[in-house]
């Protein structure tokens, strides 16, 4: 099941962590064509894969085929894979290829039409009115930053991907990361503070 | 009171609100695993079909490189034999073999009677000259 919080998230990793040495052994028996270990490595990673893919499709479907494709074509690639190194960047990375190229293939940003996930447990109607106006605001203004700015900066603060990991799926060095999502967060906040004005004069 | 909401908001928790990842239900995310199992399994056979291929023809392909050398040479003495029209051939060597023996067994005297005995029915000058020959 998917983890909802970065904590769990990270929690997961240092279970991951611990479990390295079964990892290894598990992409050994895959490199000599075991399938059962296979599924073992893709129920280990499967998640966080489909983080990466959703985060750059935003599309359940599409995100699904992204997961499947990068999986097996991992799977194409594993006798080349050395089996002592992690399994999760490298099949992060070819998630993130899958999904960039499909969304370049695709042709358009999804991203202006996502449902917000506006589920409030405030019982205020007026509340649920202010948080849906932001809400929608911060899609929008998450919508116009450039993409690797946008996931870059949702997979680290919403999905508790570390700025090296994020760097690695981008094949790129982590400030240049860093650099990305300090700009998505300025901006984000900027688009923020104009809400709570807007909020403040309309809804104050 | 809305504004008050708003100021406790972090940036990351409302975007954490608004923009979190659906969850995959226990279903979903079996059925993902095993979609992905099913085309694995799919793959794994192609390329065990085409190792067990590419091993076979490593291990013919010495054999097969020999019978096609083999095959080769046979071919070659073939085409290079000269085609028989059922006459017994003239070679020079059947001459000089012959020639040698009457030389080592009776001399040029004895092959000239025995060449002259089978030809010279055939060709009287032949005979004619040896006989008014000095």
């Amino acid at each position: 099941m998917l983890l909802a919080s970065s904590e769990e998230r990270q929690g997961s990793d240092s279970a991951l962590g611990e479990g390295a040495a079964e990892e290894e052994a598990l992409i050994r028996r895959v490199q000599a064509g075991e399938l059962d270990a296979f599924d073992g490595l893709v129920r280990r990673h499967l998640n966080r894969v489909y983080s990466v893919a959703f985060r750059v499709l935003w599309d359940r479907a599409d995100a699904e085929d992204a997961v499947q494709e990068s999986f097996l074509s991992a799977l194409d690639h594993i006798g080349s894979f050395e089996a002592g190194h992690p399994f999760g960047p490298w099949v992060y990375r070819i998630a993130m290829n899958r999904a960039l190229s499909m969304r370049r293939s695709r042709g358009r940003r999804r991203t202006d039409t996502i449902p917000g996930q506006i589920a409030s447990s405030e019982p205020s109607p007026l509340l649920a009115v202010v948080q849906a106006d932001v809400f929608a605001q911060l899609r929008a203004a998450l919508a116009e930053l450039p993409e690797r700015q946008r996931v870059s900066f949702e997979l680290h603060e919403l999905d508790g991907f570390s700025v090296d990991e994020v760097a690695r799926m981008f094949g790129v060095n982590a400030g240049t990361v860093r650099w990305h999502i300090h700009q998505a967060r300025h901006r984000l906040r900027q688009a923020m503070q104009s809400v709570r004005n807007d909020a403040g004069a309309g809804y104050g | 009171m809305g504004n008050d909401s708003l100021n406790r908001w972090t940036l990351t928790a409302a975007l954490r609100h608004s923009r979190s990842i659906p969850v995959l239900s226990q279903a979903e995310f079996d059925g993902i695993a095993e979609r992905i199992a099913t085309a694995a399994a799919h793959r794994l056979a192609r390329r065990n079909r085409t190792r067990d291929l590419m091993e076979g023809l490593a291990r013919w392909t010495p054999w097969a490189f020999r019978v096609a050398i083999a095959a080769g040479i046979v071919g070659a003495v073939l085409l290079t034999r000269p085609e028989s029209d059922g006459a017994p051939e003239d070679t020079g060597a059947d001459s000089t073999a012959t020639a040698a023996f009457f030389d080592a067994v009776a001399g040029s005297a004895a092959r000239d009677q025995v060449v002259a005995a089978v030809v010279g029915p055939l060709d009287g000058s032949w005979a004619l000259d040896e006989e008014t020959s000095p």
